[in-house]
């Protein structure tokens, strides 16, 4: 759907001819408490430290390093009792376990219980962890250069949606081990689709979801891989609660490139509660993943 | 109510018994083209006693038998005296010519001098063709819905958006009519210009309240557009050739006095003026709009015409051969009036009406996306004019709509391997029956009232969701669905519409009105854009969605002064609207079977005081605007369940539209606007989230700050060419320059981080970006042509 969004900002940008325009501007904000912001998206790759990370809400124009929150107590229960304890090694805010074979073998189905003591107060999340596709292939293509990119090669990932109506996946894609993460390379899938509604199951992921695993510059448009390049395509299981609040952070992010068909401001809402009833920011999910590695040829 | 009307009724059915009464009628038309005259008068001077055209030309009037002198008037041309000795019924159709002063001033109303103030409909605006002619415009192309957002009571979000808003109801709560047909997207290139041509155009009305029971199915206005009939004298042929586009318009007899046509065309040519600013990337890339009109007319007899309108227009958009857009309204009208006496005039309208998009983009057959949506509807409207006698004139009739909703279909093909992801059609029937009297109580008291039974029933075939609760604001799951047949009736909904307007005549000069009207709408545009994309889609009332209600009451003064040269109104109104809808946050509106689920009801009122102070005579003529308002919403869910102001809110809207005769062939035009800036979100706090820079209101509020206050003046000069008599051909130069002093006004103020790829592990920068939808000032020039 951003696809043609696009679209009608460039066809509207055209009518005036390029007459629009955007300038930055000072503005005051309305003054607000800072909020706790809890980032917990875990996962179960191999070799890698799964960290949560705590720090508070700073005002919109504040630039400045967000400081990590350093005296909380995290653990995560499973639902057969395993705990797993993360530890705030380098005071930076980042509570993390080393990688750790049990971790990344709990199963499809199990419910994690994410505990957060801060001070006189604790804070708790539920998450499930949702099964997840193997990637079939990573196809590469010379492409002749046409109105929404240069030639050059592209990539396409092919993985096909797992039976069963709402599995939500969010797609993610390393550039030489970087990932790639601009607001409009965000990539959610619900089942093979889009959205909900779409109710495209158990097939081959839709061909915009295949696209979006090439890197874009500022104007959305897609920058071809060059030979030696190595691209890693992740398929993250989410639930559906994450990929609706991963939807609303993206729309956010990607809204002020909507020109005047701009959606109103949206608060994403997270899934982490506390015990005297302040809201919390941010999400907690754990994946099952699947991936596959390649270099551009 | 009900009875009150019937009794009313009926009292005046009992006042017409009085005897030995002949009628006089017929048809009132322009004397150069065989147009008719929309709203002109006949007044007996014996009787004191008058009629109004109707929106066919033709007037009815009861008078005892006898001699008589009448006069015919409208406003600009010469009237016409006949002296009578009216033993029989009789029959007299009168041609007006235009006043030989028009040439040198402009009318900026198409009405009898006095008519504001003595007539009984108010929150009604006319605008002339002439007048919007000689307006300064963006590109110099002559734009009817951008004119009336210089009426009082008339907004837009901001510019380029498509639509307009009418004392605080959202753009699809307009009717917008072109020759009785809806139109569904009034705008082309989003909201730069309007769908109408204005060589076809006659006649332009907007009714903001008070509206008459004939009009219904949506809540805040009608703008009712009038197509002109086509000159049944000789040929005449109008143009014009812009910047932007070009337009050309033929008119003939096909059998003089009988019959005759016109075929009016514009095609825009903006893509070839856009190449030399686009990326090499998007040099293939087209845009281009046209509208074609089409109307024609046949006199089988006295007591028979057929009229038979149609349009066509497109918005084309594309992207070399990988992907393009195009999106427009078709219409066909289809009219027949009869006059069964010469007090009853019926007319039966026929139409059909559709907006369609499509979208395809993909490299080839094995790798693309297909996507078409839009509304189609047919409707037959018969409407009777009953002239009852001189205080009386009753309408009555009825209308049946048939929807065809196509919210989606939509099919994507990755390596050969297709999946349809189209949503099935949905189907309703509107059906409305009304009556309205237009009753003279006495000299100085006229009353308006009716009534109008409406009805819609939201069929299949299709599939009926059931919701489970949720936290409001959040998503609805489905817990149920079940099948209908087509036809079968799924919901239906039944209203009575009173509607009442009243006038009396304080002096000559002045007059109070109230008036009262509810109103009920059971489609509406899903839309959660600041400005409507032309991907919204139409959907009806349902067994979720209820039908938008609109009670709306407005009290004015009208006051004339220096012998109608200057016409003031004043006007306060109170509208309280049910089950407005806005939506969850994160709402999935395209391709969602359960779209009802992300949509939250709550409710509107919107108030205001709408000033207009008119100069209708001399060299210098022009008006005044000034608007106070405010439109919100409460909805659970949205603002801590506050009531918020919609995002088309503007506390003050004033504008000043001026013309100047300077010479017999210089005239001087320009518009100022002032604006207060419209409310939007600010968010208050960003949080870190995966890398990701998030803002956050941490208040919940909506639309809790305004942007700037929006200003500009554009200024517009035509040289006219002579008018030499035997000479066919005229022609004029029109300049104008749009936003002259370069204000960059904000259409939003948006927050975005630093450009380019975020870094990983710094800080990000964030900012406030305001966008200016024109940056500039904008001059053009254009040329008009007439040929006779």
């Amino acid at each position: 759907m951003k696809h043609i969004l696009h679209i009608l900002i460039i066809a509207f940008g055209l009518c005036l001819l390029c007459q629009s325009c955007e300038d930055p501007i000072d503005v005051t904000l309305d003054e607000a408490d800072r909020l706790l912001v809890v980032d917990a998206w875990l996962d179960d790759i191999p070799g890698k430290d799964q960290i949560i990370s705590l720090s508070y809400s700073q005002p919109y124009f504040d630039s400045t390093q967000v400081s990590g929150i350093n005296e909380a107590n995290i653990k995560i229960t499973t639902d057969s009792g395993v705990e797993y304890i993360f530890e705030n090694i380098n005071d930076d805010g980042d509570y993390r376990i080393e990688p750790n074979f049990t971790w990344i073998h709990e199963e499809v189905g199990t419910t994690f219980s994410l505990s957060i003591d801060l001070g006189a107060v604790s804070y708790s999340a539920a998450a499930y962890k949702n099964r997840v596709p193997e990637i079939d292939s990573i196809q590469q293509d010379f492409r002749e250069s046409d109105a929404f990119a240069d030639d050059g090669i592209y990539c396409n990932f092919f993985a096909t949606d797992l039976e069963g109506l709402g599995d939500t996946y969010w797609i993610k894609t390393y550039k030489n081990g970087a990932y790639l993460n601009r607001p409009s390379e965000i990539n959610l899938a619900f089942d093979a689709g889009f959205s909900s509604g779409s109710e495209v199951d158990n097939l081959v992921f839709i061909q915009p979801i295949q696209e979006l695993n090439n890197p874009v510059d500022d104007n959305f448009t897609p920058i071809p891989w060059v030979t030696g390049d190595e691209i890693r395509v992740e398929i993250h299981s989410i639930t559906n609660e994450a990929f609706f609040y991963m939807e609303v952070l993206r729309d956010q992010l990607l809204n002020s490139s909507n020109s005047i068909f701009a959606e109103p401001q949206a608060n994403t809402s997270g899934n982490i509660t506390s015990n005297d009833e302040k809201e919390v920011l941010g999400y907690f999910n754990v994946a099952s993943t699947s991936f596959m590695v390649d270099t551009i040829r | 109510m009900l009875f009150v009307v019937i009794g009313l009724l009926f009292s005046a059915l009992s006042y017409s018994q009085t005897p030995e009464k002949v009628i006089l009628s017929g048809y009132i038309k322009d004397a150069s083209n065989g147009e008719t005259l929309i709203g002109a008068t006949v007044f007996i001077l014996e009787h004191e006693a008058g009629a109004t055209s109707n929106e066919y030309g033709f007037y009815s009037v009861s008078v005892p038998p006898g001699p008589c002198t009448v006069e015919y008037a409208y406003l600009g041309y010469n009237s016409a005296v006949s002296e009578l000795s009216l033993e029989v019924d009789t029959k007299l159709d009168i041609e007006l010519s235009e006043e030989a002063a028009m040439i040198e001033e402009i009318v900026i109303t198409a009405e009898p001098e006095d008519e504001n103030v003595r007539k009984v409909e108010m929150s009604v605006n006319k605008l002339d063709i002439s007048t919007i002619k000689q307006m300064p415009s963006l590109l110099g192309e002559v734009e009817i819905i951008r004119s009336i957002q210089l009426l009082p009571g008339v907004t837009t979000v901001g510019e380029g958006a498509t639509g307009f808003n009418v004392r605080g109801g959202a753009i699809d709560q307009n009717l917008v009519l072109l020759d009785e047909a809806p139109v569904f997207n009034s705008s082309h290139l989003f909201g730069f210009f309007s769908v109408f041509n204005p060589d076809a155009v006659k006649d332009v009305k907007l009714i903001k309240g008070g509206i008459p029971s004939r009009y219904g199915g949506r809540l805040a206005s009608i703008l009712d557009v009038r197509m002109k009939e086509g000159n049944n004298k000789n040929l005449s042929v109008n143009g014009g050739i812009g910047l932007i586009f070009s337009r050309l318009s033929i008119e003939a007899p096909i059998i003089k006095d009988k019959s005759s046509f016109i075929v009016a065309a514009r095609r825009s040519y903006i893509d070839i003026l856009a190449k030399p600013f686009l990326s090499e990337d998007l040099g293939d890339t087209g845009l281009s709009f046209y509208d074609l009109t089409l109307k024609t007319n046949y006199i089988f007899s006295e007591k028979d015409r057929v009229f038979l309108s149609a349009y066509l227009g497109r918005d084309n958009f594309s992207f070399g051969a990988s992907a393009g857009f195009d999106w427009g309204n078709s219409t066909t009208t289809l009219r027949w009036n009869h006059l069964f006496s010469d007090r009853l005039f019926a007319n039966m309208t026929l139409y059909y009406s559709n907006y369609d998009y499509q979208i395809s983009f993909g490299e080839d057959a094995f790798d693309r996306f297909d996507w078409n949506a839009g509304i189609i509807n047919y409707s037959a409207k018969p409407e009777f004019t009953y002239f009852l006698n001189p205080k009386n004139l009753i309408k009555f009739g009825g209308q049946v709509i048939i929807y065809d909703f196509i919210p989606g279909n939509a099919v994507g093909v990755s390596e050969g391997i297709s999946s349809d992801i189209s949503l099935p059609d949905k189907y309703g029937i509107e059906s409305a029956i009304f009556v309205e009297n237009e009753h003279e109580i006495s000299k100085n008291f006229s009353v308006h009232y009716g009534l109008r039974l409406s009805n819609f029933n939201y069929t299949g075939k299709g599939f009926a969701y059931t919701f489970g609760d949720a936290p409001a604001g959040d998503r609805r799951p489905v817990t149920n669905f079940q099948s209908y047949d087509q036809w079968e009736s799924i919901q239906t909904y039944t209203n009575l519409e009173p509607r009442a307007s009243m006038k009396y005549q304080l002096t000559d000069q002045s007059s109070v009105k109230a008036s009262y009207n509810r109103m009920a709408q059971y489609i509406q545009l899903v839309s959660n854009t600041t400005a409507s994309t032309p991907v919204d889609v139409w959907t009806p009332a349902t067994n979720n969605i209820k039908p938008l209600l609109a009670d709306q009451l407005a009290l004015g003064y009208f006051r004339n002064f220096k012998d109608n040269t200057y016409e003031l109104s004043s006007e306060v109104y109170y509208k309280k609207v049910q089950n407005t809808v806005d939506y969850i946050d994160g709402a999935d509106l395209l391709l969602n079977p359960a779209l009802e689920g992300d949509l939250i009801e709550g409710e509107n009122r919107a108030y205001g005081l709408e000033l207009m102070l008119k100069k209708t005579k001399g060299k210098f003529t022009g008006w005044v605007s000034y608007t106070a308002a405010r439109t919100e919403n409460r909805i659970a869910g949205i603002n801590n369940d506050d009531w918020y102001p919609t995002r088309f809110d503007q506390t003050h809207n004033l504008s000043l539209t001026t013309f100047y005769e300077l010479s017999k062939r210089w005239s001087l035009s320009s518009n100022f606007t002032y604006i207060t800036g419209t409310p939007t979100t600010f968010p208050t706090s960003r949080f870190e989230q995966q890398g990701y820079v998030v803002p956050h209101n941490a208040n919940n509020t909506r639309n809790n700050v305004r942007i700037p206050d929006y200003h500009r003046l554009d200024i517009g000069a035509t040289f006219k060419g002579k008018e030499i008599p035997g000479r066919k051909w005229y022609g004029e130069w029109v300049f104008s320059v749009y936003n002259i002093y370069s204000r960059r006004n904000a259409f939003s103020i948006f927050f975005r981080p630093e450009e380019g790829r975020l870094p990983v592990g710094e800080p990000v920068t964030t900012e406030a970006v305001r966008l200016s939808v024109v940056g500039n000032f904008i001059p053009s020039v254009s040329y008009n042509f007439r040929f006779n």
